[in-house]
C-alpha cells in the first residue's frame, strides 16, 4: 500500500493549442473533456510507467506563469492552470506528471474570433472541459468569460460584444 | 519545456474530474450565450 504525499492535486501552469476540437499539447496530444491526460510512456520506448527519475517522459507543466513567459511558451497558444496527480516528479522549475487535467484557461484577446457566432462555437469547445475560462485583454487584468459554476459571466459577455475589431490589412 | 533538474518524486491522490458541467446542462436557453435582440424594421403600411 502506497501512502500519498499529497492529498489534493498539484496546480501548475502550461500552454495548449486551441483548435476546433479543443485543447492539444504543443506536441499535438489531444486533451479530451472529462478525461485525464495520462502520460504516454510508450513514446520513449523504455517500457516503464511515466514519469520516472531517469527519463524525460510525463505531462510537463511549469511551476508558475512567470516561468512560462520567461521561456517564451506563453506566446504559443492559450495558457492556464493544470491539475497534476498520480506519480509526479518535481523539478526546479516545474513538474512531470502521470495524469493531468485543465483547471482554468486564459485566452489571449486575439485568440477569440471577432464574429460573435464564431466566438460562441469556438468557446463551446472549451466549455466542455468544465473549467473557468478567462480572456486577457491588452494591458488590463484577465476578465472571466465563463464560470464552471454559473456559466457565461456578464463582464465576459460585455467584452465579447465590445471587443476591438482586428486590424485591417491594407493592400496597395 | 525547460523545467530544470529533478528534485523528488511524489505520489498525489487522484483528482475527481468535472463531470457534466452544470452550466451547460441547463435546458434553457438553447445557447449558453444570450442572443442579441433582432432589429425592429419599420414596415410600411
Amino acid at each position: 500500500m502506497s501512502i500519498p504525499d499529497h492529498i489534493s492535486p498539484i496546480v501548475a501552469y502550461r500552454v495548449w493549442q486551441w483548435d476546433s476540437l479543443g485543447l492539444k499539447s504543443l506536441n499535438n496530444e489531444q486533451w479530451f473533456p472529462g478525461s485525464a491526460l495520462e502520460a504516454n510512456a510508450s513514446r520513449c520506448g523504455k517500457g516503464h510507467a511515466a514519469p520516472t527519475d531517469g527519463c524525460t517522459c510525463g505531462v510537463y507543466a511549469a511551476r508558475d506563469l512567470a516561468h512560462l513567459q520567461e521561456i517564451g511558451y506563453a506566446r504559443y497558444g492559450v495558457n492556464g492552470e493544470v491539475y497534476l496527480w498520480g506519480t509526479v516528479v518535481e523539478h526546479q522549475l516545474g513538474w512531470r506528471a502521470q495524469y493531468a487535467y485543465p483547471k482554468s484557461i486564459v485566452l489571449p484577446h486575439d485568440a477569440i474570433p471577432f464574429k460573435l457566432s464564431e466566438a460562441e462555437s469556438r468557446l463551446e469547445t472549451l466549455i466542455m472541459y468544465g473549467v473557468d475560462i478567462f480572456v486577457m485583454p491588452v494591458a488590463s487584468p484577465p476578465i472571466q468569460l465563463w464560470s464552471k459554476q454559473s456559466g457565461l459571466d456578464r463582464a465576459g459577455f460585455d467584452w465579447l460584444i465590445e471587443k476591438p475589431a482586428p486590424p485591417r490589412v491594407l493592400l496597395f | 519545456m525547460q523545467i530544470g533538474e529533478p528534485l523528488r518524486t511524489v505520489i498525489v491522490e487522484p483528482l475527481e474530474l468535472p463531470v457534466g458541467e452544470p452550466a451547460t446542462i441547463q435546458p434553457e436557453p438553447e445557447s449558453p450565450f444570450p442572443q442579441p435582440e433582432p432589429e425592429k424594421v419599420p414596415v410600411a403600411p
